[in-house]
């Protein structure tokens, strides 16, 4: 899955050979089972799933953008 | 010319275990990309880092007097800090629970057999002149000490252990 995560501490923090400043968010691609327990783990980082918009749902925010 | 560095210059990270020490890279390279780790450094006001010693006794025989060696101590650090959050409690006890939307809370439980693995570094550099002091594997000994002194500020007082061969140190000059 698609996750995006968020450096909610006040400190710089590491993660996945990047730097995050408080507030930074990062997404990171094709996260697995573990992979996802492990980031949970990280007690300053905020993960999210990333939902994936279906076509229909791409379209219509296209044609709201048109109006 | 013996070169002298300076407090301002120190940064300590914490962070999980490095897997790893990758041969091609330095240690701090290898931190940012293994460790999940956060940079203490603005709040560290002082660590106390002692190697592992390995003692040697003397034996006497009869007619001479052999050196024997005593296998090397755990290598240490001794932090004092700032008391600014649960932080570096944390990394003691592992994962808080959120808890009435607003609070993290920490149930604390008995930690033997389950200890997480952490890595400790220390930067020290001028800008020019770097060295790295990594401790990989290293336990924390407590959840820390708390010192709320009536005539001052809140600190935090805290140690880590590693065996010897799990402490790296390198320098680029």
């Amino acid at each position: 899955m698609d996750i995006e995560i968020t450096n909610n501490g006040h400190r710089k923090g590491f993660i996945q050979g990047h730097a995050l400043l408080p507030g930074d968010k990062m997404k990171i691609k094709d996260v697995d089972k573990d992979g996802m327990k492990q980031l949970e783990k990280v007690q300053w980082l905020a993960v999210e799933k990333v939902v994936k918009k279906t076509k229909k749902e791409e379209d219509k925010t296209t044609d709201e953008v048109k109006e | 010319m013996v070169y002298q560095f300076y407090g301002n210059q120190i940064t300590c990270k914490i962070g999980s275990a490095i897997t790893t020490i990758d041969t091609t890279a330095d240690l701090s390279t290898d931190f940012t990309a293994e460790a999940a780790g956060e940079d203490f450094s603005n709040e560290v006001t002082e660590c106390t880092f002692t190697d592992g010693e390995s003692g040697v006794e003397v034996l006497n025989v009869f007619g001479t007097q052999l050196k024997g060696e005593s296998r090397p101590e755990l290598v240490r650090v001794d932090f004092t800090m700032v008391a600014d959050d649960m932080a570096m409690f944390n990394q003691f006890y592992g994962s808080t629970t959120t808890v009435a939307t607003t609070w993290q809370r920490q149930v604390c439980a008995e930690k033997t057999g389950s200890r997480e693995d952490k890595s400790v570094l220390f930067i020290v550099t001028d800008g020019t002149r770097t060295q790295h002091i990594l401790m990989n594997n290293a336990w924390f000994l407590s959840g820390g000490e708390f010192s709320l002194p009536a005539d001052g500020r809140v600190m935090w007082s805290g140690s880590a252990v590693c065996l010897v061969s799990d402490l790296y140190t390198e320098d680029n000059y």
